[in-house]
């Protein structure tokens, strides 16, 4: 029978008439409460980022890349390639195409700027425009692009046009190696104009502020080469989990001179950040589960503690050992269950709000400054204006949030669970109490 | 008249690094049914350690307790000393030891549901030996909302509830002024004819020692009928 355990507990919980909570109770609520609320907000921001940059990256970068290491390091006939490796792949792969990629000189009047060239296939419509692809990024500018006119067209990522000052419809000449090199010309360079169709936005700062987008056959034309010849295959997978898979696959068609990169080789560096992330947000849900159980451990002892007079005297009554045990370890299990729900419920509403309440802590600091600089005048330039989450450092129209509901529900039960074994310590300590050295204690 | 009680050559040493002090050197005590025993005593001679060991909150150093004719020794063994003190006694301490989180209703009934009585049932039980020590009107404060004396009646009342065979007292008025002592007095007689209880109590208080039908003194760790 629980009753009487349970009651018991609940009165230690609830505490005197009048009372809402008793403080110890409050005490190891708001120990519970506010690390599970600001592990969610942590866990919800590191994943909001890591989710962010992810989407950014694998969303518009090819995931698998085959180039030629031999000769002009050209693929020729192309298409027949892509039509094996869409057979080797199954349904794997949702996009196989050839690709061109080079580093260029973007010339727009006397700007003179290095950037980056990436030519893909696009399909053409009944009237020849050429359609944008399902996996290409946000337009921006103009909204709603579905098609662009096929002529000498290309489309730049956003962050470009704010660095260029440039505008839909204006023309930028693009300047690209073409050919060998020799000693007598060094690298001959080829020029082409090409009207903006659009702005485009990866999420990726690298990308949106240096990639120039081109149908395959303008950069065909740009480089000199056939329209049989391209200089990557590239994979786009339909699940990144078939990485390792869909690449020994593509071996068996690919052999030397041919290399196939993965994603994961593009960006090793940015993996092993992520890696580190992990490993931080392990450490931080490790360091919260020690100072929670610490948290509780030291509650629970408290409650046993003040109440060592009623564990006499309940002994004395004849509530046996497991009885007491029941009550205390009851006590900071529920107790850690309420403060571990309203902790992620708050966390949730906290990270949701965040932005706004950075917006107005970077406010306040603000205006006290401006105010300062003001009234004291301590010298130009010694306030500026402070951003706490600076735009150009992470890239991020707003701060982004994401909860992996498997990690809150895993954040969750092992609270509750730790809750629980915390408590369990001090509770069995007070089971195993003598009630002639408390009533005694007590008379003394 | 049979033994409700039986406490046979009841030793007790405490050992202290090299030191041991007998406190209880042999006591012998039987108490029938509707008895009520008292023992009076200088301070520190082992009144409260002997009324400690036959309510098994403390054991003794050798000696045998009988109570219903069963030892406690058994209780001991069977690892159930919890059931003992459950079902068979009734404490009043010196102080009331109520328990402060808790209705003075709620305290008298936490014997009958410790013994998992009916809610119900425990609550009419309750009532009723809160009305026989005369705080009906009191059930629903806390202990910090009521006088001393009227926490030490409810602790009386906490003893009796469950009607246990023998209700041990330790200076149960101690603390009480003499107004309070005397009321206390007069209703823990009042009950022990009403519910022909069996009761030891250990005393200064000569008025409640000389209430009972068996008096004793205890001196040197011995007893000697008074």
């Amino acid at each position: 029978m629980l009753y009487l355990p349970f009651k018991i507990a609940l009165r230690y919980i609830r505490g005197r008439s009048g009372n809402l909570f008793s403080v110890n109770t409050r005490l190891s609520f708001a120990g519970v409460f506010s690390g599970t609320s600001l592990l969610v907000v942590v866990l919800a921001i590191f994943n909001g980022f890591q989710d962010q940059f992810k989407k950014s990256l694998f969303q518009f970068d090819p995931h698998l890349i085959i180039q030629n290491e031999s000769g002009d390091r050209k693929i020729k006939d192309w298409k027949n390639f892509v039509n094996k490796a869409v057979d080797k792949l199954e349904d794997k792969a949702a996009v196989v195409e050839g690709m061109i990629q080079s580093p260029a000189i973007l010339r727009r009047y006397n700007l003179i700027d290095y950037v980056f060239l990436r030519a893909q296939e696009f399909q053409t419509d009944m009237a020849g425009n050429y359609i944008l692809p399902d996996h290409f990024p946000e337009i921006v500018n103009p909204s709603k692009l579905n098609y662009i006119a096929n002529e000498d067209v290309c489309l730049v990522g956003k962050e470009m046009a704010i660095l260029f000052d440039l505008r839909v419809g204006d023309k930028i000449e693009l300047v690209v190696p073409r050919g060998q090199f020799s000693l007598k010309v060094g690298v001959p360079p080829s020029m082409r104009t090409y009207k903006i169709a659009g702005f485009f936005k990866t999420g990726y700062y690298e990308h949106d502020s240096r990639l120039v987008i081109l149908p395959i056959e303008r950069a065909q034309n740009l480089f000199n080469l056939s329209s049989d010849t391209v200089q990557q295959i590239v994979v786009r997978l339909n699940d990144l989990k078939d990485l390792s898979w869909s690449r020994d696959k593509l071996y068996e068609i690919f052999k030397m001179p041919y290399t196939i990169r993965t994603i994961e080789d593009e960006h090793r560096n940015f993996f092993a950040a992520l890696k580190l992330e992990k490993t931080i947000q392990i450490t931080i849900v490790f360091l919260f589960i020690i100072a929670a159980m610490v948290g509780i451990v030291v509650a629970t002892y408290n409650v046993v503690r003040s109440k060592r007079k009623d564990i006499g005297i309940l002994k004395s009554l004849g509530l046996s050992n497991g009885s007491i045990l029941t009550i205390f370890t009851i006590n900071g299990f529920l107790t850690g269950i309420f403060a571990t729900i309203f902790g992620i419920m708050f966390g949730i509403f906290l990270s949701h709000n965040l932005e706004s309440i950075l917006l107005f802590i970077e406010d306040i600091i603000n205006t006290i400054g401006e105010w300062y600089a003001l009234n004291y005048k301590p010298g130009i330039g010694f306030w500026q204006k402070v951003r706490l989450i600076p735009k150009n450092v992470y890239y991020f129209d707003h701060l982004p949030i994401y909860y992996d509901i498997e990690f809150l529900r895993a954040v969750g039960f092992v609270s509750v669970l730790l809750s629980g074994i915390a408590s369990f310590i001090p509770a069995w300590a007070a089971s195993r109490m003598k009630p002639i050295e408390i009533i005694r204690g007590a008379d003394s | 008249m049979s033994i409700v009680f039986e406490a046979k050559d009841i030793v007790k040493t405490y050992k202290n690094d090299e030191l041991e002090v007998d406190v209880l050197k042999g006591i012998n005590l039987n108490i029938t049914k509707g008895d009520f025993v008292s023992i009076r005593g200088s301070s520190g001679v082992g009144k409260s350690t002997f009324l400690n060991i036959l309510g098994a909150l403390d054991k003794a150093t050798s000696g045998t307790v009988k109570i219903d004719g069963v030892l406690l020794d058994n209780y001991y063994k069977n690892d159930s000393i919890h059931l003992y003190r459950r079902e068979k006694i009734g404490f009043v301490f010196q102080s009331h030891y109520l328990m402060p989180d808790f209705t003075v209703l709620e305290n008298v009934m936490m014997p009958l549901l410790i013994l998992k009585e009916n809610k119900k049932i425990a609550e009419e039980k309750a009532k009723e030996a809160l009305k026989d020590v005369g705080l009906e009107n009191r059930i629903a404060h806390f202990p910090s909302q009521i006088s001393g004396g009227e926490s030490q009646r409810a602790a009386a009342a906490r003893a009796i509830v469950h009607t246990p065979p023998i209700i041990l007292a330790d200076e149960p008025t101690g603390n009480l002024d003499n107004k309070n002592s005397e009321r206390f007095i007069e209703i823990f007689s009042k009950l022990q004819e009403q519910r022909n209880l069996t009761i030891l109590v250990v005393t200064h208080d000569l008025n409640l020692a000389d209430m009972a039908n068996k008096k004793y003194k205890m001196d040197d760790g011995l007893l000697y009928d008074f």
